[in-house]
């Protein structure tokens, strides 16, 4: 066995002393060995090295360390200090990949445009409608971004349960008037933090599901595509005054493979 | 009984011994061992000796460069090592005058 080698597995068996008083016994024995005369059988003058650790420990009075406080103590306090710092900044990472994956600060504004038909409902919150298929629709809400961070809106997903059709307007302002004009086609815009906009569907009734005759069906929520760094997601933002369709009459399926009106 | 079980004892005093002669280090403190007759005396056990007497402050150690090889570590005996020896060695006289007066009775 080389001298290397044999100072190699020394040191092994004291893996568990604090780390600089390792390397002063490590230190001591390669310059020991360095003494010995060339040629020199390690291990019969020696001993093996579990053996010279072993009466090292016994003459130095060094007992085998356990625990958490002496596996640490064994490392180099550089060591340690990078191995905390690197956990730090990829515990960091993730949470800030939870946090950002997570964020949705839009919120329903306060504000609701309901159709001219509509009615309070009877029993429960928000108004109601009567489907009429073709005749003029309304519908529109304002949304706040309550975070602390510009998101960009993206748009407002058709849904099954839209009962209408027509275009998605927006307001220009970004204060929250309690009067939505003036309007404009919708484009994605950025939502600053704080700021209100409206979102407005305008169009006319229409049968985007079937529904059989007398049942009704409530909008609770908006969904509202949005973005937010590499991110973007479709929440549905709760409504403060949902919107009930009752069908008298029923409305029929559109047929699969026709376009949308 | 062999030698080296004896020797453990007397270990601590013989290295002692040896530095407080004259500063020195480790290799030289097993070879004088040697040349006094302290046989099996393992290399390990003279540099764990070595380590505890330092830790109690019975030696002093410094680092100096040598003709070959890498920096040796010098010891030499403080005061208090000092008297540890002064002590020792009368324990050791003692319990040897003992020893021969029972052998001789």
């Amino acid at each position: 066995m080389n001298a290397e080698n044999y100072v190699n597995r020394v040191s092994f068996e004291l893996r568990d002393l604090p780390w600089g008083m390792r390397r002063e016994l490590v230190s001591e024995l390669r310059g020991h060995l360095e003494e010995l005369p060339d040629g020199t059988d390690l291990d019969a003058r020696l001993g093996t090295p579990e053996r010279y650790a072993a009466d090292l420990r016994a003459a130095a009075g060094l007992e085998r360390r356990r625990g958490v406080v002496a596996f640490l103590r064994a490392r180099r306090l550089r060591n340690v200090i990078l191995a905390v710092v690197v956990v730090t900044l990829v515990g960091l990472a993730i949470g800030a990949v939870v946090w950002i994956d997570s964020y949705q600060p839009i919120a329903f504004a306060g504000s609701t445009q309901f159709p001219l038909d509509a009615k309070p409902s009877l029993g429960q919150a928000g108004q109601s409608v009567v489907f009429r298929k073709g005749h003029p629709f309304q519908y529109g809400v304002t949304i706040q971004n309550t975070g602390r961070f510009t998101v960009r809106v993206l748009g407002v997903p058709k849904s099954v349960v839209d009962f209408s059709a027509g275009r998605l307007l927006m307001s220009e302002s970004t204060t929250g008037y309690p009067s939505e004009r003036p309007l404009v086609r919708f484009h994605p815009f950025d939502l600053k933090p704080g700021e209100v906009r409206w979102l407005l569907i305008k169009g006319v009734y229409a049968c985007t599901t079937g529904m059989g005759q007398g049942v009704s069906s409530t909008r609770v929520a908006l969904p509202v595509r949005f973005s937010f760094l590499w991110r973007s997601a479709t929440p549905l933002i709760p409504l403060g005054d949902p919107l009930t369709f009752s069908f008298p009459k029923g409305c029929p399926p559109p047929r699969t493979g026709s376009a949308t009106p | 009984m062999e030698q080296a079980q004896l020797l453990k004892g007397v270990l601590e005093l013989a290295v002692l011994a040896v530095i407080a002669r004259r500063e020195t280090y480790g290799y030289e403190i097993l070879s004088t061992l040697e040349d006094s007759g302290f046989e099996g005396v393992g290399d390990a056990s003279v540099y764990g000796t070595l380590r505890r007497l330092e830790q109690a402050g019975h030696l002093t150690s410094r680092l100096a460069a040598s003709d070959s090889g890498p920096a040796r570590k010098y010891y030499a005996v403080t005061p208090s090592g000092a008297e540890q020896l002064q002590a020792g060695t009368e324990t050791w006289t003692g319990i040897n005058a003992a020893l021969q007066k029972l052998v001789d009775a």
